[in-house]
C-alpha cells in the first residue's frame, strides 16, 4: 500500500502538478484547497505526509499546522511559500515542520525532500 | 611795544647827556670859583653863581624828569619780558593742549599728559591714577613706574585723606610725602564740573617750590586731558558699536548683500561671498550683473530699486554649465533716518542642499512604495511561476520517456525553466526591496565585511585579470550593522565594479574616519573602480529601482544597496567619470560608546 500525502494548496494548477509528480513517484495523493478542509481529511484517514501552502483562504498554513499539532497529530509537514523569509519568521522547529519549499517549486527538489522524509513510497 | 623801547633808549641817551652837562657845569663852577675868588671879580662871581644855580636847577629838573622816565622804561621792559614769557608759556600750553585733544585713546591721552607735566611743569618719579566719581568713591586704577616704596607712599597718601580734599576743591595741590620723594602732587581731572579722576605724582621737587603758576598750568592741561579722555571714551564706544554691527554681519550664516541707488554692491558678508562663490575684491564696488551667473539676483535687486525698495521673497536659480544653485532670497529696502530709500538689501540662503535632500526623500518614498507594491505582486507572481515551472518540469520528464529522449525539445524546455528562474530572481529582488528593515545589528569593524566579501569575489577578479586592492584603515571605529545585509551590499558593489572593468582594471577599497561639515564623525568606505564609468545623465538614476544598463541585470541591485544603507542610518553616493571609473562612497555612523560593553562577536 502506497504512502499517503495530503497536499493543501489553493492554486488548482499547482495542486495538479504536485499530484502528477508524486503519483508518478508512487505515492497516493489527496488534495484540498485550505487548512480547514485539510484538518477534516487528517481526522478521517491516515496521512503520512502533509505538503501545505501558507497563504490560503479560510485557514492559512501556519494556523492549520498549529491546529493539527493541538489536535495531537504529529504528521510530518513540508511548508511551501513564495516568501523566502517565512522560513525564518515561522518557528519551524517548534511547529514540528519537517522541511520548507520556496516557490516556484522545483519538482525535483520536491521529490527529493518527500523521499527523504518518507523513505520510500511503499509503506 | 617797539616805540616804547625807543623811548627808553632816548631817555637813557638824554640822561647820559645830562650827566655830561652836569660835569661841564661842575667844571665851570670850579673855574668861576678860582677866577672869581679874587676881590675884583665879586660881581661876576655872584652872576656866575646865579648862572650855575640856574643851570643846576635845569639839569636837576631834566635829570629827575628823565631819570623817572628811565625808571618807567625799565619797568616797562620787565613787564614786556614777563608778558612775552607768559605768551611763550601760553603758546606752549596751547600746543600741549592741542596735542592732548588730538590723542584718540585713553592710554595716549594719559601718556601725553604725564609726559607734558614732567617735561614742562614739574618733574616726578612715579604716578598713580584714581578713577571714579564723587558718589561712588575713587579707586586706584593705574600706576606708572611705581616701585614698592612708591606704592606704599601712594597707599599712605590715600589713607591721609588728601584725595577727598582734592575731589572737593577741584584744584591741584602739593603735599609733603615720605619715602624717596619729598612731595606728592595731586592733580584732579575734571569733565565739566565733575572730578572723574585724580593723578597722584610723586615729585623730587620740594613742596614750597610748587608754585601757584605750576598749579594753574597743571590744572589747565588736566582739564584739557579730561575732555580728551571723555572723547576717547566716546570714540571707543562708537568703535565698539561699529565693531559689534560689523560682527553681526560677519557672523550671519545667511548671505547678506546691499547695493546703493546705482546698483553698486556696498556690502557682501563672508557667508554671502561663500554662497555666491565670490571674492570680495571681485564684487565690492561693482554691479552684481558683472558676474553673468548672478544675473537673476542683479535683476531682482534692480527691480526692487525701481519699485522704491518693495519687499520681495522669492527663490532664484543660478545655472552655470550643469551646476544648479537654488537660493531663497528676501529683498528689503535700506532707509536713511528720514525714511528715504538709499539702497536695497538682500538676505539669502543656499537651498541647494535642502532641495537635494528633498530629492533624496522623494526617491526614498518612491522606493518604499515600489517595495510594498513589489512585495504584494511578488507572491502573486510566484504562484503562476510555480505552475509554469512545474508543468515544464513534468513535460521534461515526459519528453525524456520518448524513444529519442525528447532531444529536439529539451533545449526549449530548459530555456523556459531558465527564463522562469530569471523572472523569479527579479521577483526576489523586489521582495528584498520591501523588507521592513528589521536588522540584526552587531558591533563589528566594517573592514571585516570588506575583507570577507573580497575573499568571496577574489576568484572572479583573478579570472577576469582585474586587481583588487584593500587600503583599509584599521583604526576606524566599529559600526552597528546587520552583517549579512551589509555583505550583500558590498558583494553587489564588488560585482558591479567587476562587470564595469575590463582586463587590467583595478578595484581599490578604502576605509577611514571622516567628519562632515558640522563635525559629526562617520566611517567612510570608498569603492573605486577603473571601469567604464557611468554617463552623467544616468548618475542620478543608479539607485532607482529597475534602472539598469546591463542586459542581464534586474535593475534592483543598487536600489537594495541604497535601502540597506539607509536602514543603517547611513548614506551612499556615487561619483563617476566616463571612461575613468566610478566610486561609490558609503558613510555610516560609528557605534556609540555605550554599546562597547556588549559582548562582541568575533
Amino acid at each position: 500500500m502506497a504512502k499517503k500525502i495530503l497536499v493543501v494548496e489553493d492554486e488548482a494548477k499547482l495542486r495538479e502538478i504536485y499530484k502528477e509528480t508524486l503519483t508518478e513517484e508512487g505515492y497516493e495523493v489527496v488534495l484540498t484547497d485550505n487548512g480547514r478542509k485539510a484538518l477534516t481529511v487528517v481526522r478521517g484517514a491516515r496521512v503520512d505526509l502533509i505538503i501545505t501552502d501558507i497563504k490560503m483562504p479560510e485557514m492559512h498554513g501556519v494556523e492549520f499546522v498549529t491546529e493539527l499539532r493541538n489536535a495531537g497529530f504529529n504528521t510530518p509537514v513540508i511548508m511551501c511559500s513564495a516568501y523566502e523569509q517565512m522560513k525564518d519568521d515561522f518557528d519551524v522547529v517548534n511547529a514540528g515542520i519537517a522541511d520548507f519549499l520556496t516557490k516556484p517549486v522545483d519538482i525535483d527538489e520536491l521529490v527529493t525532500k518527500v523521499n527523504a522524509i518518507l523513505g520510500s513510497p511503499a509503506s | 611795544m617797539a616805540l616804547d623801547q625807543q623811548t627808553v633808549k632816548s631817555a637813557a641817551a638824554l640822561a647820559g647827556l645830562a650827566r655830561q652837562l652836569k660835569q661841564l657845569v661842575d667844571e665851570l663852577d670850579d673855574i668861576v670859583k678860582s677866577d672869581f675868588d679874587r676881590p675884583a671879580g665879586t660881581d661876576i662871581r655872584v652872576a656866575g653863581f646865579a648862572l650855575t644855580e640856574r643851570i643846576n636847577r635845569i639839569i636837576d629838573e631834566a635829570r629827575s624828569r628823565w631819570g623817572e622816565k628811565m625808571e618807567t622804561g625799565r619797568i616797562q621792559q620787565e613787564t614786556i619780558d614777563d608778558l612775552s614769557k607768559s605768551q611763550e608759556e601760553v603758546n606752549n600750553l596751547r600746543s600741549l593742549s592741542s596735542a592732548i585733544a588730538l590723542a584718540q585713546t585713553r592710554s595716549e591721552v594719559v601718556d601725553l599728559l604725564l609726559n607734558m607735566i614732567r617735561d614742562n611743569i614739574v618733574p616726578f618719579g612715579s604716578a598713580a591714577l584714581y578713577q571714579g566719581s564723587d558718589e561712588m568713591g575713587f579707586a586706584l586704577t593705574d600706576s606708572w613706574e611705581a616701585t614698592e616704596e612708591d606704592r606704599l607712599e601712594i597707599e599712605r597718601q590715600r589713607a591721609a585723606g588728601f584725595l577727598d580734599w582734592v575731589v572737593k576743591s577741584h584744584s591741584a595741590m602739593a603735599m609733603p610725602a615720605e619715602g624717596k620723594y619729598p612731595t606728592a602732587i595731586y592733580v584732579p581731572m575734571k569733565a565739566g564740573n565733575r572730578v572723574t579722576g585724580i593723578f597722584l605724582l610723586l615729585s623730587p621737587r620740594a613742596v614750597e617750590d610748587f608754585t601757584q603758576s605750576d598749579q594753574e598750568r597743571i590744572s589747565l592741561l588736566c582739564s584739557q586731558a579730561a575732555i580728551a579722555l571723555e572723547n576717547a571714551r566716546l570714540v571707543e564706544q562708537v568703535l565698539q558699536m561699529k565693531q559689534y554691527n560689523e560682527n553681526l554681519v560677519l557672523s550671519l550664516t545667511s548671505g547678506l548683500v546691499a547695493v546703493n541707488l546705482t546698483g553698486m554692491v556696498t556690502t557682501l558678508n563672508p557667508a554671502g561671498l561663500d554662497i555666491l562663490g565670490l571674492n570680495a575684491p571681485d564684487i565690492i564696488g561693482k554691479s552684481l550683473s558683472s558676474v553673468s551667473r548672478l544675473e537673476p539676483l542683479a535683476k531682482l535687486l534692480a527691480e526692487a530699486l525701481q519699485s522704491g525698495g518693495e519687499s520681495v521673497k522669492t527663490e532664484l536659480t543660478f545655472v552655470e554649465g550643469d551646476k544648479k544653485q537654488i537660493l531663497d532670497v528676501n529683498i528689503s529696502s535700506v532707509l536713511d533716518e528720514d525714511d528715504r530709500v538709499t539702497g536695497v538689501l538682500g538676505v539669502f540662503a543656499d537651498l541647494t542642499p535642502i532641495k537635494l535632500l528633498e530629492q533624496q526623500v522623494r526617491r526614498s518614498d518612491r522606493l518604499a512604495v515600489v517595495g510594498q507594491l513589489a512585495a504584494g505582486a511578488a507572491h502573486e507572481i510566484r504562484n503562476p511561476l510555480s505552475a509554469i515551472r512545474g508543468n515544464i518540469q513534468l513535460l521534461n520528464r515526459k519528453l525524456q520517456k520518448l524513444p529519442d529522449g525528447g532531444e529536439a525539445f529539451l533545449s526549449r524546455t530548459k530555456s523556459v525553466i531558465e527564463e522562469v528562474d530569471r523572472i523569479n530572481r527579479i521577483v526576489g529582488g523586489m521582495m528584498e526591496l520591501s523588507k521592513d528593515g528589521r536588522l540584526e545589528l552587531k558591533r563589528v569593524s566594517f573592514n571585516q565585511i570588506l575583507r570577507a566579501v573580497a575573499g568571496l569575489v577574489e576568484g572572479n577578479y583573478k579570472e577576469a585579470g582585474v586587481g583588487l586592492d584593500l587600503a583599509l584603515d584599521d583604526a576606524i571605529p566599529e559600526v552597528m550593522i546587520d552583517v549579512s545585509e551589509m555583505k550583500q551590499v558590498i558583494l553587489n558593489l564588488y560585482q558591479n565594479a567587476l562587470q564595469a572593468m575590463k582586463t587590467n582594471g583595478k578595484l581599490t577599497v578604502y576605509s577611514g574616519l571622516v567628519e562632515d561639515a558640522v563635525g559629526a564623525s562617520y566611517v567612510q568606505v570608498r569603492i573605486a573602480d577603473s571601469g567604464c564609468g557611468i554617463p552623467k545623465q544616468h548618475l542620478e538614476k543608479v539607485f532607482a529601482p529597475f534602472f539598469t544598463t546591463k542586459t542581464e541585470g534586474t535593475g534592483l541591485g543598487l536600489s537594495i544597496v541604497h535601502r540597506i544603507i539607509e536602514e543603517h542610518k547611513g548614506r551612499i553616493t556615487v561619483d563617476s567619470v566616463e571612461g575613468e571609473g566610478t566610486t561609490f562612497t558609503i558613510w555610516l555612523p560609528p557605534a556609540r560608546d555605550e554599546a562597547k560593553k556588549e559582548p562582541q562577536d568575533g
